[in-house]
């Protein structure tokens, strides 16, 4: 944990897009609740998408089938989560799908996230990952094409009492109405890697 | 770089895709293909590598890296201070083209630790110039907007510039000489 007068001669020091205005604007509060103490007393932001972390397989019974590998691994000082997903088809190697951070976002109270999508296709998501009261973990999901189409997805997590973790993967309709990216793509069961 | 994507692989990422376009128009299994696109960072591409920023006694203080992700796809972006000859992570994180504005978007963790981040967006002006518009987010919620510059000087040395908006809406240095420091690419 950093000391007080230390996180403020990073924030001097810095290249430092901290706004020395902000500071300032803050500093009667932050000489009363010094930084360091702040951290070390506030919730912590991230444990309703703790379950998330570690690496997860899911099987897709399809007439092709295929596994999704999910990942979520924590960045430094638990500060961000990384993130990536594979499609692994049997007798392959996993094929990455998409990989980026989640981070918390104080302002709104949820996380913000940007990935890229399918590398060298140009693809990317952006959005928030929020928590329902019932503890489902839902990604809204803006995700821009190489070729500048901009589409609506969401992604939901449900913990069940057995440690699984169920997923579904719905997208938008012009109309409004939200469909399964794929048949059964509503319903599947990630489990999580021995490791 | 080849343009088209194997089927299979191809068929399967289009079902997973969590929003795909291909999956939206098809639902079923699909025989859509990822179409895979030249390099979009053109001018932001100068910045791959590593960049040391020197007080002026000719101390290093400040460290970008910038590197490619898979494919190119992405540029990991990171900034460290220097202090007592120790680096510090000051923000790390990512930004990716967006084809649909035509610049790239970023998202960072501020000094991990601290609950801050910074997102925004890079672009480049006509004269090669990049600029980092800027919204940082501290841990109380606040927001503060910036803006950094990198303007190319050669082939391995740079000026970036770090600026705040103030409330009437001009800009000012971060501090004292942070509008002309020089970047140095590591060799």
């Amino acid at each position: 944990m950093r000391s007080f007068s230390k996180s403020l001669a990073a924030f001097a020091a810095a290249i430092c897009l901290v706004s020395a205005a902000a500071q300032a604007h803050e500093q009667n509060e932050r000489a009363a609740q010094p930084v360091a103490q702040t951290a070390a007393t506030a919730p912590d932001r991230y444990a309703p998408y703790a379950f998330l972390i570690g690496d997860w397989d899911t099987n897709v019974a399809l007439s092709r089938p295929f596994a999704i590998v999910q990942s979520y691994h924590w960045g430094a000082q638990h500060a961000f989560i990384e993130a990536s997903a594979s499609v692994r088809q049997p007798g392959q190697g996993d094929d990455l799908h998409f990989s980026g951070i989640l981070t918390w976002n104080q302002a709104r109270q949820n996380l913000d996230f940007l990935f890229m999508h399918e590398p060298g296709t140009g693809g990317q998501e952006a959005g928030i990952v929020r928590v329902e009261p019932d503890g489902t973990i839902v990604r809204e999901i803006t995700e821009t094409t190489g070729q500048g189409a901009v589409r609506h997805g969401r992604q939901t997590f449900r913990r069940m009492s057995d440690g699984r973790v169920v997923t579904s993967m719905t997208h938008q309709n012009p109309d409004g109405s939200w469909t399964p990216n794929f048949p059964g793509s509503d319903n599947l069961v990630m489990v999580r890697r021995a490791n | 770089m080849s343009m088209v994507r194997a089927f299979s692989v191809g068929a399967a990422l289009a079902m997973l895709a969590p929003c795909s376009i291909a999956a939206a128009q098809q639902p079923q299994p699909t025989m859509q293909r990822p179409t895979m696109v030249a390099n979009p960072y053109g001018a932001l591409s100068f910045l791959i590598g590593e960049w040391d920023t020197t007080r002026a006694d000719g101390q290093v203080f400040v460290v970008q890296r910038f590197r490619w992700g898979p494919n190119q796809s992405y540029v990991w972006y990171a900034t460290s201070t220097v202090n007592g000859g120790r680096e510090e992570i000051h923000f790390e994180g990512m930004f990716i083209w967006n084809f649909a504005h035509q610049n790239a978007d970023f998202l960072v963790v501020l000094e991990p630790g601290s609950g801050g981040q910074e997102q925004g967006t890079l672009h480049a002006e006509a004269d090669g110039t990049i600029v980092r518009d800027v919204l940082a987010t501290d841990a109380r919620g606040a927001t503060q907007t910036f803006r950094q510059t990198f303007r190319r000087t050669g082939e391995n040395t740079a000026v970036t510039s770090l600026m705040r908006r103030k409330a009437d809406g001009s800009w000012e240095p971060n501090f004292p000489g942070s509008d002309n420091l020089i970047m140095t690419r590591r060799t």
